[in-house]
């Protein structure tokens, strides 16, 4: 009697799902390098997976970056003509030998029609202007493995330093008598999301062990 | 006397024959070197009927451009800065419609080092490469004979051809710089007149001479 309720406990724990069934997790840490005037190498620290909480089984790296600045210019034409300036910086997140994990290009572009020169070489007036630029974050993400090696360089109870680069690339196009120039800065926010099969709770185990010890009561020496 | 009939229409006939072969003249207007951005007007002269019979009418342009090209880098690493300096110069028929363009162009990099705290376009973080210059050519273009045309090109006096400049520059090096671009150009442009020349008067006079002998031969 005793061994058909623990295994009747067991089989109805199973069909309504409160059974021992283990499902994956997610646990993610972020950090970031604040905007500041390309170009530049710094570096974000993200904790490693604890492997006490299960196995690790990926990782999604999220790369978002941003490009802010000066884009100005002046026209010495003696009559109106369109320019066209790009702020616009690249971001890459690596490992910590330098291989790439994933990379953004943040830009933001503006179009103006300059008067004839006006006279003065200000960067403003009728012939010229001053842009305080701001891109839209700009976000990409990756997820590994590959390389299966990331598992292993992610797991344990520190930390890892990824390297992050910033090199600028704007660009300015114009009439052939102009002068245009460019301060350019940029920002990176990382997310790493690790997505794991964690170990049983106790309170599972437990019910997993009564319906054992059930089936195997049954099982007892026959006389 | 036949033979001399003869002889004397033959010579003649050749003679005019020669003398109606295919000749060329050329024409050529040079607009020297202007800042970009303007409108000037290549005249060249329009052909004369009197010179024969018009067979074919080519266009030719040359566009040159010259200027100076600066930067200076205010990254605080190398960086290579590239520089294009150019135009476009646009050839056109009297009533404005696009005959022809040329892209003259100058393209090239510089390695500048970090910003050297001086800002003179100068320097280890700076460069001024003057006289740049660059030329494009536009292959001789056949032009319709159509009546439109030859009211233009047929004729006394000149015909006249805009020619619009427009200066093109662009910069790139990093994310903080500063450039200065000074463009001139000139444009070349030619015709060449494709023609039959009418024969001269003695030669003329020696065809009419022997179409007389052979007239009064057979009567």
């Amino acid at each position: 009697m005793r061994t058909i309720c623990a295994a009747t406990v067991l089989t109805v724990l199973i069909l309504f799902g409160a059974a021992p069934t283990v499902q994956a997790a997610t646990l993610s840490y972020s950090d970031s390098i604040p905007v500041g005037l390309t170009d530049w190498s710094d570096t974000v620290t993200i904790p490693q997976f604890d492997p006490a909480l299960g196995t690790l089984d990926s990782i999604e790296f999220k790369l978002t970056g941003v490009v802010e600045g000066l884009a100005f210019y002046e026209s010495l034409e003696p009559e109106p003509k369109a320019v066209e300036m790009t702020l616009s910086a690249h971001l890459s997140l690596m490992r910590p030998d330098l291989s790439l994990i994933v990379d953004v290009s943040p830009s933001n572009t503006v179009m103006e029609l300059a008067a004839g020169y006006d006279g003065t070489e200000d960067f403003d007036g009728p012939s010229g202007s001053t842009f305080v630029m701001f891109s839209a974050p700009t976000m990409a993400t990756t997820v590994s493995p590959p390389p299966a090696s990331d598992l292993t360089l992610f797991t344990g109870v520190g930390t890892v330093d990824l390297p992050v680069t910033a090199f600028a690339s704007s660009f300015g196009s114009g009439p052939g008598n102009w002068v245009f120039g460019f301060i350019t800065s940029a920002g990176a926010d990382v997310m790493v999301t690790y997505t794991y099969t964690p170990i049983p709770e106790p309170a599972t185990l437990l019910v997993v062990a009564a319906g054992l010890i059930g089936l195997r009561t049954r099982r007892g020496p026959r006389r | 006397m036949m033979l001399i009939r003869r002889v004397v229409f033959t010579i003649g006939f050749c003679v005019c024959a020669a003398a109606a072969e295919a000749a060329q003249i050329n024409y050529s207007s040079f607009l020297d070197y202007a800042p970009t951005n303007s409108s000037r007007v290549a005249s060249l002269p329009k052909f004369d009927p009197a010179l024969g019979d018009l067979e074919s009418i080519s266009l030719y342009m040359n566009g040159s451009v010259l200027g100076t090209a600066r930067y200076e880098s205010f990254n605080a690493t190398p960086r290579t800065v590239t520089l294009n300096l150019g135009a476009e110069i646009e050839l056109q028929q009297p009533d404005m419609d696009t005959l022809a363009v040329s892209l003259p162009l100058i393209s090239f990099s510089d390695n500048a080092s970090a910003y050297d705290g001086v800002f003179d376009y100068d320097g280890a973080s700076g460069g001024t490469f003057a006289n740049l210059s660059a030329s494009a050519s536009v292959p001789l273009m056949e032009i319709p004979l159509t009546p439109e045309n030859l009211a233009y090109f047929v004729g006394m006096g000149t015909v006249d051809f805009p020619v619009i400049a427009r200066g093109a520059s662009s910069g790139s090096g990093g994310g903080n710089i500063i450039f200065r671009f000074e463009t001139l150009a000139a444009a070349e442009v030619g015709v060449q007149y494709k023609f039959r020349e009418i024969p001269e008067p003695a030669t003329a006079a020696l065809v009419g001479i022997a179409v007389a002998l052979a007239r009064r031969r057979r009567r």
